[in-house]
């Protein structure tokens, strides 16, 4: 009896280090502990967040040692993602209104708008735009003749912009020129009404591209630093 | 090295000294044995009870540690005055759960990623309360409603006692998960080596780096995990109704409302299930409800006295843009997700089996059985503020399952735990 309980127990004793060492291996804790050893905060953390990708973690915590500031500066992401100020900036501190971080900084800043039944919805977003710079359509075939009515709205069906076209060509942009900060937004979708196609023309419509003015023209402002698609700027 | 040996060094002696104490000195003199591992989480709860009443009269960090550490001091000094049996600590756990936590706080330390949302805001709650500023500055942040707590314990160990790097700070949340889980385990009646086994099962698979990404919904679950393990403790020992109950019940569901909004909502459907359990003892279910209204207007206070609306849930535009054509279609998002997301999560997975196996060999309506009938009632409770939560979201209703859904499911899952401890009691795995 004594020795079927030592057996048992035993049995329990091995599963448990067996899972243990599954999970060691799974999550790969052998490498981690050298890692921790060899790469120090830093190194890990733009592993992480990258250098002038992601977060920008590299490029921000280097020239904010660099220019030592001690105010906040202000951080414009273009990527998607949360603003990357947790990296450099304190809560409750004021910010500088001179100089400014820009990480995946993009010259031209395209929506995309893809087919959904009968309208066009964007599938990215930026919230950097000063207003729609021009509109360019796929289709597929050369042109569809008009008169068009294109119609820009958002989520809650407010009218944002309204064109009326003679015709449509494949991949030719169209100037607009319309100053609007409401297509700021990585919350609300947009969408893209066309009135007065046939279902046949419209069919042929692949995806509209809409291309931003950016509130950052690189031209208007003094470059101190760059690397790659970052820039530390001043006004 | 440096680091590994300071994360050694915060989880062997700093977290083990810090809550060993004092309330074991009231917890050791009462009927009510709870074990050693018990009274660290019972410790970790008053320590968040403290640390939240003094958030609110904006004593600084350092005055609170050196205040918590003197108190931690003395009722050990007590404690070893009054001829302390070490015999009462179980070496073994204590062994376990500070090699799994510096584990874990290995994977932390190297894969440091904050979530989306810590990034957004928890993480600058964090870091001005890091900075010493006072909670009533933070309603001038994103997402003013959301409460303090769990930022606040994060940036007391980001400072104390190393001062290092963040993610110290979040190596409290792994401590704590790991030992509400090992006293959860304590319950389920089975031989010693047995229950380590399922003890290390349980974390493993729980287990994922995002819990620990500066999301607040670890510190729900592993609350609630200590919620269940004392109700359980007093179903056993049929105390349910003393008074000792409903104040443990009070101090350990007091700071579930502080850390997310939706605390509240898990505050409600506890005590509204115990309610209904329990309807029979009136008494019982008064003092239930004063609870809960009691957690209900001390929140809406704090939030009044600083004009902050509760708006994370923007109820005047979700009303207002609220399509009912789409009440269908969003239905079947909110019931995808919920399946997709429960299947991802082995906890849920194993519970659900399990219940279906009770339901099917165990005809358990016919039982009145209490436990089952409050698991019943939650998971009812559960399912309607999911729909309705989600629902009522502003954002649109199939991004918000998308991104959401998962982590509301893991902050209610520990229900799923109860199902294991019946399945023990009706002796399927002993």
């Amino acid at each position: 009896m004594k020795s079927y309980f030592k057996m048992k127990n035993s049995i329990f004793i091995f599963f448990s280090f067996l899972i243990f060492l599954i999970f060691l291996k799974y999550n790969e804790i052998p490498k981690k502990t050298f890692n921790l050893l060899t790469d120090n905060y830093d190194k890990r953390m733009i592993k992480i967040y990258g250098f002038c990708e992601k977060d920008g973690y590299g490029f921000l915590k280097e020239f904010k040692d660099k220019y030592k500031f001690e105010k906040n500066i202000k951080v414009i992401n273009f990527k998607p993602r949360p603003s990357s100020d947790w990296i450099i900036n304190r809560a409750n501190s004021i910010y500088d209104d001179e100089y400014i971080f820009l990480i995946n900084y993009v010259k031209d800043i395209d929506l995309t708008f893809v087919k959904k039944k009968n309208f066009f919805y964007n599938v990215n977003d930026y919230e950097f735009s000063d207003g729609i710079s021009k509109i360019k359509f796929n289709i597929e075939k050369k042109k569809i003749n008009g008169p068009i009515k294109l119609l820009i709205k958002n989520k809650h069906d407010k009218k944002i912009y309204e064109k009326q076209l003679d015709k449509i060509e494949d991949d030719v942009w169209i100037n607009i020129s319309y100053k609007t900060k409401e297509l700021n937004s990585r919350w609300d979708k947009f969408l893209i009404q066309i009135q007065g196609l046939e279902k046949l023309d419209f069919d042929k419509i692949l995806d509209i591209k809409v291309r931003l003015i950016s509130s950052f023209d690189l031209d208007n402002y003094q470059i101190i630093e760059n690397s790659n698609n970052c820039y530390l700027i001043k006004k | 090295m440096k680091e590994l040996i300071f994360i050694i060094f915060q989880n062997f002696f700093f977290f083990l000294f810090f809550f060993i104490s004092p309330l074991n000195l009231i917890l050791e003199n009462t009927k009510n044995k709870f074990s050693y591992i018990d009274q660290i989480n019972l410790n970790i709860i008053f320590f968040l009870n403290i640390l939240l009443v003094t958030s609110f009269v904006k004593i600084s960090n350092f005055y609170f540690i050196m205040f918590y550490f003197i108190l931690c001091l003395i009722s050990l000094l007590i404690k070893i005055y009054c001829k302390w049996e070490i015999k009462k600590v179980d070496l073994s756990l204590v062994f376990i759960t500070l090699i799994l936590s510096t584990i874990f706080s290995i994977d932390l330390a190297t894969s440091i990623e904050l979530s989306w949302d810590a990034k957004w805001f928890w993480f600058l709650k964090t870091s001005s309360l890091y900075a010493e500023n006072n909670i009533y500055l933070l309603k001038d942040f994103i997402a003013p409603d959301y409460p303090h707590l769990g930022s606040l314990v994060w940036s007391l160990f980001w400072k104390y006692p190393f001062n290092l790097n963040e993610y110290f700070g979040r190596i409290f949340y792994i401590f704590f998960f790991i030992t509400s889980i090992l006293s959860f385990v304590e319950v389920i009646k089975v031989e010693y080596f047995k229950k380590i086994f399922i003890s290390l099962l349980f974390i493993f698979l729980i287990y994922e780096k995002s819990i620990f990404s500066g999301n607040q919904e670890i510190l729900i679950f592993s609350i609630f995990v200590i919620i269940l393990k004392i109700f359980l403790i007093f179903m056993e020992k049929k105390k349910i109704y003393s008074h000792f109950f409903i104040n443990l019940l009070l101090f350990s569901i007091f700071p579930l409302a502080w850390i997310k909004n939706e605390g509240l909502f898990l505050v409600a459907i506890i005590i509204f299930s115990l309610i209904l359990i329990f309807y029979k003892f009136s008494k019982f279910s008064n003092y239930l409800i004063l609870i809960a209204i009691l957690i209900l207007i001390l929140r809406q206070m704090f939030l009044f006295m600083q004009n902050i609306d509760l708006e994370s849930f923007e109820f005047d535009k979700t009303l207002k843009f609220y399509n009912f054509e789409n009440i269908l279609s969003n239905t079947y998002f909110i019931l995808k997700d919920l399946i997709i997301y429960s299947l991802l999560q082995p906890l849920i997975i194993l519970g659900i089996i399990s219940i279906l196996y009770i339901i099917l060999f165990h005809k358990f309506i016919l039982k009145n059985e209490k436990l089952l009938n409050f698991i019943f009632i939650f998971f009812i409770l559960k399912m309607l503020f999911i729909f309705f939560a989600f629902h009522l979201s502003m954002e649109n209703v199939e991004w918000q399952s998308k991104v959401g859904m998962k982590r509301v499911l893991f902050q209610f899952s520990p229900i799923y735990l109860l199902v294991f401890y019946y399945l023990n009691k009706i002796k399927i795995f002993k």
